[in-house]
């Protein structure tokens, strides 16, 4: 048990409490203030709309005549009082627009807000709730895929195979820069001798692993008249274009004893 | 459970006698209960006066009466929140406990009212650093590394995350333990080993990485969670 004694001074404590979670307030703030010519329509109006409809999506055109600054700053309350967001429309407008703007007309003629507070959703999640995994995922929405790298996580696999592939894919196993570090002299495959080694030569464009993939595919009873590709990533996928079901799977695995076999050959 | 039960009591009482002006009531907006409850801690806040300080051990004698809950004064201690230090002593007597200061652990986590010293957050940085699996390291796969990263070093610090989020230093000395162990499988130099770059490693995997969590973004993201219980 502590008995704290407080003074005058106590409310330096709910600045340090707030300093603490500044980094996430700009976050929540983001999240849930709908402007007015982005807000839900199916949250005001009666009638049946699609769930999510926002104002930009009935009116397009008439957006090209309004600032960008006006479009991210008005509130709906703001936009709704004595009609200003008829004033923020500038300049000379198309015909489309002139129609989108008398059907927005219209929707919003009937439009009452209500005496309820708002209430915040959480535009993350299904159900509108706030969860650290949906904010997780949320900090990471600009980020753009990597082409090749979900599939790795998807095949069928031993996890250290998913790791060889995830960084043959990056193209970071030590092949032909292992002159670079001072190891070797020489940066010529181990297995064909013929060309500068590089992972993608190893599993796709080598003549040893071509026979490699050759043998594999006649025991499979596979037409194996045309293997091996340009890249890893590019074989990979004429592989999963050309086979289904377990010889799908059969790729990840062939490639890493490849790359056993290499590195027998070299250590 | 059963100690929020009993001690709710206590807490009635407090608001009572603040409420009846027996106890100084606060300025704070931030400080909405004089009273705090917390698993199996009280906090009672109060102004540094002998007035307070009387009445506060009144409403300890009388919830020891009725409850049979008799308050171990030795075992408490006193603390002062920017106040100057030549009350302490008085209150001291009047309550008959003992004197102690910031920062303490409270929830096993650091409290205190300014800035929570080095060596106090350097702490959290070690558990991490500890629970390697030491000499066994280099006999596992990098699989078996990777799976340690992601499931035992990464979930250490996630409490500490949630209450406060970790200083910028901390956050990269977790990182360099976790990019030795992912690269070496111990706590040696990395330097020359990483294949990729550590920020990458941290993505999730349709983006190109492990889906370490990335510890600055996790903390971000549970810390939003107070913003939306508010």
């Amino acid at each position: 048990m502590v008995v704290a004694a407080v003074s005058r001074r106590e409310q330096g404590l709910g600045k340090a409490a707030h300093r603490s979670i500044q980094g996430s307030a700009g976050l929540l703030r983001r999240f849930h203030i709908h402007h007015t010519w982005e807000w839900p329509l199916h949250d005001i109006l009666d009638r049946e709309m699609d769930p999510g409809q926002v104002v930009k999506d009935v009116a397009p055109s008439l957006l090209e005549f309004v600032s960008p600054r006006d479009i991210k700053t008005t509130t709906v309350t703001a936009g709704l009082a004595r009609r200003a967001w008829v004033r923020q429309i500038s300049g000379w407008i198309t015909t489309p627009a002139i129609l989108d703007y008398f059907r927005l007309w219209d929707l919003v003629s009937q439009l009452q807000l209500g005496d309820n507070e708002d209430n915040l959703i959480w535009r993350w999640t299904v159900d509108g709730k706030c969860t650290s995994k949906s904010a997780y995922q949320a900090l990471l929405t600009a980020s753009h895929p990597v082409p090749g790298c979900s599939r790795i996580w998807k095949t069928w696999a031993p996890l250290r195979v998913k790791i060889f592939l995830w960084l043959a894919v990056r193209g970071r196993p030590w092949t032909d820069w292992r002159r670079r570090h001072g190891l070797h002299a020489d940066d010529h495959c181990y297995l064909c001798d013929q060309d500068l080694e590089t992972i993608d030569h190893i599993v796709a464009s080598c003549s040893y692993s071509h026979q490699v993939w050759w043998t594999m595919l006649a025991v499979l009873g596979a037409d194996a008249s045309q293997v091996g590709g340009t890249s890893l990533l590019a074989w990979w996928d004429q592989w999963r274009r050309r086979w289904h079901g377990d010889k799908q799977k059969v790729f990840a695995l062939a490639a890493w004893e490849i790359w056993k076999e290499r590195n027998a050959r070299c250590f | 459970m059963l100690f929020i039960i009993a001690m709710e009591v206590l807490a009635r009482l407090v608001t009572t006698a603040a409420d009846d002006r027996l106890l100084q009531p606060m300025r704070s907006p931030a400080l909405r209960h004089q009273c705090s409850l917390c698993v199996d801690d009280v906090i009672i806040f109060m102004h540094p006066n002998a007035a307070d300080a009387r009445a506060i051990r009144e409403i300890l004698s009388i919830f020891a009466e009725a409850s049979g809950l008799k308050t171990n004064l030795a075992k408490c201690s006193i603390m002062s929140i920017y106040m100057p230090d030549d009350n302490l002593p008085q209150l001291q007597q009047i309550l008959g406990c003992q004197l102690a200061e910031f920062p303490i652990t409270y929830l096993a986590l650091p409290l205190s009212a300014r800035r929570i010293p080095k060596a106090w957050i350097q702490s959290t940085v070690e558990a991490i650093g500890r629970r390697l699996p030491g000499c066994y390291g280099p006999l596992m796969a990098r699989s078996g590394w990777l799976i340690w990263i992601k499931f035992v070093l990464s979930a250490i610090p996630i409490y500490t995350l949630i209450v406060d989020g970790l200083p910028p230093w901390a956050i990269d000395e977790i990182n360099a333990i976790c990019r030795r162990f992912l690269w070496t499988g111990k706590e040696g130099s990395v330097r020359g080993k990483c294949m990729v770059a550590w920020q990458t490693v941290c993505r999730p995997t349709d983006l190109g990485g492990l889906s370490i969590p990335d510890l600055h973004l996790t903390g971000i993201a549970l810390q939003t969670q107070w913003l939306w219980l508010q």
